[in-house]
């Protein structure tokens, strides 16, 4: 029962083994497909991306130029402005008649103001008669006053530096940002002009470009917006109409006075998401060249490897079928054989002795022959995985003498002495021909290997539930550094051919068997020949047990 | 320009005295008169000055100035269709009543602006006919641009001796860049300083016309509220009717009141007051047109048979036949009376009309301003009192002109429900600019 709970566990264990190296060929094809796409994919994104982002930073330099070339028509514009007023403040004097005509001519001009040196209002003077529009700028801008805000146009400071004398003031009223153009003139008197806001709004508005132009000098579609302190459009002008909540590829303000105001630039979101993305396309052909290659060639090699396997499997089995075919008519050689030479022990003569002779010859080959030939059906369904033992009561010396016996006639041709210690009587459960083949595939080694007129000795012990039997020949031996060699299949020591015949299977099955049956075959080192253990589990048979 | 007044001075107080600066030509004349010419002896008391300035007739088969004039154009979303079609029908209409010494230029707007056919001498009259034809609808509204690149092409030529002007043809509220009323107001004045108007066609029920009222009120250009797009056409005529009958631009009046003597407040058209002094800027006088400014003034007490000075008046104007400045001056003194038959004799019938008309006219405001309040009942009630007014002093002072808007004011107190507002309010604005500014063209409205 345990043997045979061994047994399926061992057949499980080997079918896995099996199935778990076919997946871990496929995760290594694959792997090897996988693998380079990755790592070029991997670089290659970071090399597209690395690309999308220069072509970000020279758009954006681009518009950058651009916004600047607008910037400068803004600052130009309160640039001439600024010549401007400074005449105009330096020409108001006191006649207030006069003051007022003059905001009354000019178009850019909300209000004019003058404050004496005490900082007083002048004009427009709080106590004299003021009309509408002096009444609701002394109403918005009249703190200026009360705080004395300008003063320090033209003043000397603490530190002996004369600030300037004119300059623009920026101040938050109504609508948003209101411009004030200040001057200090040489007679100590300050005089502003808060200019009229919807007309530099205006103003700036004409001298900036209109979309007729934008899209005369520029060829892709484009938004360019000038943006108030509170973020709103003032103006826009481009073809592109961007969405409600794009933002601008670039940003960038004017100079003072109008810093706080924004030249805004959008462009195309989708026109800019392919730009660099020549890039992609070509990181995306190359992983699918790559790719297709990589797949093609791992398909090919796939298919050729299972090509092969298969054609292997074929030969195997095919091998395995003539084997197959060939032991009946062998087995009937063998009989016969053994019949005839019965026969010839009734017949005493010379001329008998000499057929006798050339039976035994018969025999013993065709003995050989079923050996390889189990061998070979052994190794065949091993890969399988048919191998059953077969297990029965038996007496292990019993085995052992009988193959000895077997292959009395060849080691007594070459010349071997035999010695066997049979010390393994009991009757145990085993599978006989397992033994047999084992056994004899280490007395056909030791046959061939041996050198003539040498000693063979055999141990045989029962040590709790398992046999040992020891085989040490004074051949050769197997020199220590080949000693994990020889259980490996088709592994022969010397390829010569003419040096010894064999399949180089026989010590894989010996041990295979072995394993099978619960023990092993081991190599033991020894000073001269080969000395190899087969041990075996052989539980006491049932009715030993019971006597 | 103030040495003038010294001049004055010594004019004896005769009223109707022009003082003519330009030796050929005609000249707009000048109408110096009272409400009460007769005050009743006594008390401090309130009458009227007026200052009428009429344009001498130009025929059409004179040589009319040059003018210079950007069609700026709403091209947004809701102008697709028949009302842009229309436009552009209406305004290649127009160009064929300009010649080869105009000068045209047209610009679009929906968010962006667009100067399709820039400032130029209309001698190929075909280019700017297939700028016009190319105008295609677009998204949003960019007004306060699209006036701004319009202002700039009529800048390129601006020349005394044009009419220049600003037409803008809407039909949607403002909504990129400035878009209050206070806004475009301020940018009208500014504008008006350098004698460009503003003449502001608000197409259909959904513009705003408080934005484009303030916008032509402080350019002192026109406005029209054009119900349906097939009228443009005919908007576009009286338009260019007022556009080619232009006589004086640049039209400064100054009236300096006597000592005593108070001014109050100016009725209708805006003015500056300081102290004694009362300025009114007019940017142009039609054919034909009498353009009158309304000072409201208090004259202290005075006893019978007693002749007070009340004020000097300077007007001077750009003379676009003579091409040259123009300046005309009078005085103008108050009698008092201990009678008041005598008093009432001698009121000025048709001035008196006219006060009436602006004081109904600033009433009418209110009414307006109490109906966005929420306050129909009592816009109602206003309107209809005002009604009553109109009618009493039509009556009174024999006025076709004021039981006309009797029926007006009757018509719009029954207009104010909901469904109504929209179209009654559009009529009342473009109504009360066109009293207070005593536009030229008006164009029928349609009655309910």
């Amino acid at each position: 029962m345990l043997v045979s709970r061994r047994r399926n566990c061992l057949n499980g264990g080997t079918r896995q083994e099996i199935v778990v190296l076919s997946r871990k060929q496929l995760i290594f094809f694959w792997g090897m497909v996988c693998l380079p796409l990755v790592v070029i994919a991997g670089l290659g994104w970071r090399l597209a991306h690395h690309e999308h982002d220069m072509a970000r930073q020279r758009v954006q330099a681009l518009l950058l130029v651009r916004l600047q070339d607008s910037a400068r028509t803004i600052d130009e514009y309160f640039h001439q402005h600024e010549r401007r007023l400074q005449v105009l403040i330096e020409s108001v004097g006191d006649d207030p008649n006069r003051i007022r005509e003059l905001v009354r001519r000019d178009p850019h001009v909300g209000q004019l103001f003058v404050v004496d040196v005490s900082g007083a209002l002048l004009h427009p003077n709080p106590a004299g008669a003021l009309n509408k529009a002096e009444r609701r700028f002394l109403g918005d801008f009249g703190e200026l006053f009360l705080h004395n805000d300008l003063l320090p146009l033209g003043a000397t400071g603490d530190d002996g530096a004369a600030s300037p004398t004119s300059g623009w003031a920026v101040r938050f009223r109504g609508p948003g940002l209101n411009l004030l153009y200040c001057g200090r003139l040489p007679s100590g008197r300050l005089v502003g002009v808060l200019l009229e806001r919807s007309r530099w709004i205006a103003d700036l508005i004409a001298a900036l470009p209109d979309t007729t132009a934008a899209m005369n000098s520029e060829a892709e579609r484009a938004r360019i917006r000038l943006v108030n302190s509170n973020g709103h459009a003032v103006y826009d002008w481009g073809s592109l109409e961007p969405n409600e909540d794009a933002s601008p590829l670039q940003e960038l303000a004017p100079s003072y006075p109008l810093s706080s105001w924004r030249l805004q630039h959008f462009v195309d979101d989708e026109a800019f998401a392919t730009l660099g993305r020549g890039a992609y396309f070509n990181l995306l052909s190359i992983l699918g060249a790559t790719g297709l290659v990589l797949v093609m060639a791992g398909g090919w090699f796939y298919r050729e490897y299972g090509r092969h396997v298969r054609e292997a499997t074929d030969r195997v089995s095919f091998v395995n079928q003539v084997s197959h075919e060939l032991k009946t008519p062998l087995t009937n050689i063998r009989m016969y054989a053994e019949l005839l030479e019965n026969d010839l022990d009734e017949v005493e003569d010379d001329h008998s002795q000499s057929q006798r002779a050339h039976l035994k010859v018969i025999v013993e080959e065709s003995q050989r022959l079923s050996r390889l030939i189990a061998n070979v059906l052994t190794f065949a369904q091993k890969r399988g995985d048919q191998v059953a033992l077969r297990l029965r009561p038996a007496i292990v010396d019993e085995v052992v003498a009988r193959i000895l016996q077997r292959f009395d006639p060849t080691f007594q041709r070459r010349g071997l002495e035999v010695v066997f210690q049979p010390s393994a009587g009991a009757q145990v459960e085993m599978d006989v021909d397992a033994l047999e083949q084992i056994l004899g595939n280490l007395l056909s080694n030791v046959e061939k290997y041996a050198s003539a007129g040498g000693r063979l000795e055999i141990l045989t012990s029962q040590p709790d539930d398992f046999t040992s039997i020891i085989v040490t020949d004074d051949g050769p031996g197997i020199p220590a550094r080949h000693r994990d060699r020889v259980f490996k299949p088709f592994q022969r020591l010397s390829n010569h051919i003419a040096d010894s015949p064999g399949t180089g299977i026989g010590l894989t099955i010996a041990r295979q068997l072995a394993q099978l049956h619960g023990g092993d075959l081991r190599l033991i080192p020894s000073a001269s020949g080969a000395c190899f253990e087969i041990r075996l589990h052989t539980p006491v048979a049932e009715s030993e047990a019971l006597s | 320009m103030f040495k003038s007044w010294k001049t004055l001075a010594v004019v004896p107080f005769l009223a109707l005295i022009g003082v003519q600066h330009s030796a050929y030509g005609r000249q707009a004349s000048l109408d110096v008169s009272l409400a009460h010419p007769t005050l009743l002896a006594g008390a401090k008391q309130t009458t009227y000055l007026k200052v009428g300035l009429t344009g001498f007739k130009i025929l059409p088969s004179e040589t009319r100035s040059p003018v210079n004039v950007a069609f700026v154009l709403d091209r947004s979303g809701s102008m697709s269709g028949t009302k842009l079609a229309q436009a552009k029908a209406a305004a290649i209409h127009a160009l064929e009543r300009l010649g080869s010494n105009d000068i045209v230029s047209v610009v679009v707007y929906d968010t962006t602006v667009q100067v399709v056919g820039p400032a130029t001498k209309l001698t190929d009259k075909d280019a700017v006919r297939r700028a016009i034809e190319s105008i295609e609808a677009g998204s949003s509204t960019a007004l306060f641009a699209g006036v701004s690149k319009g202002a700039a092409e009529v800048r390129k030529f601006r020349d005394r001796k044009y009419v220049n002007r600003v037409i803008l043809l809407s039909d949607g509220l403002a909504n990129v860049g400035p878009s209050t009323p206070s806004d475009l107001g301020s940018l009208g004045a500014s504008l008006m300083k350098e004698g460009i108007a503003v003449t502001t066609l608000g197409l259909g029920l959904d513009y705003n016309e408080d934005l484009m009222v303030e916008l032509s009120r402080r350019s002192d250009g026109n406005h029209v509220f054009v119900e349906e797009a097939t009228k443009l056409a005919t908007v576009f005529d009286h338009e260019f009717n007022d556009v080619l009958s232009v006589v004086a631009q640049e039209i400064t009046i100054k009236i300096r009141c006597a000592p005593g003597i108070r001014p109050v407040r100016l009725l209708g058209i805006d003015g500056e007051i300081n102290g004694q002094d009362v300025v009114v800027l007019l940017n142009q006088l039609y054919s034909e047109q009498e353009k009158y400014v309304l000072l409201e003034i208090e004259v202290p007490g005075s006893t019978a048979m007693q002749t007070q000075s009340v004020a000097n008046i300077l007007v001077t104007y750009a003379n676009m036949e003579t091409k040259t400045t123009d300046r005309l001056g009078s005085a103008i003194s108050v009698h008092f009376d201990a009678s008041p038959q005598v008093v009432e004799e001698r009121t000025d019938a048709k001035v008196m009309a006219e006060c009436v008309l602006q004081i109904a006219n600033e009433r009418n405001a209110e009414a307006v301003v109490l109906r966005d309040q929420g306050e129909t009942m009592k816009a109602q009630a206003l309107l209809k009192s005002n009604a009553d007014f109109l009618n009493d002093n039509a009556q009174r002072f024999d006025s076709k002109k004021l039981e006309q808007r009797a029926l007006d004011n009757t018509m719009q107190s029954e207009n104010l429900n909901k469904k109504d507002w929209k179209r009654t309010r559009k009529g009342m604005r473009s109504q009360q600019h066109e009293d207070a500014r005593q536009q030229k063209t008006q164009l029928p409205q349609r009655r309910n």
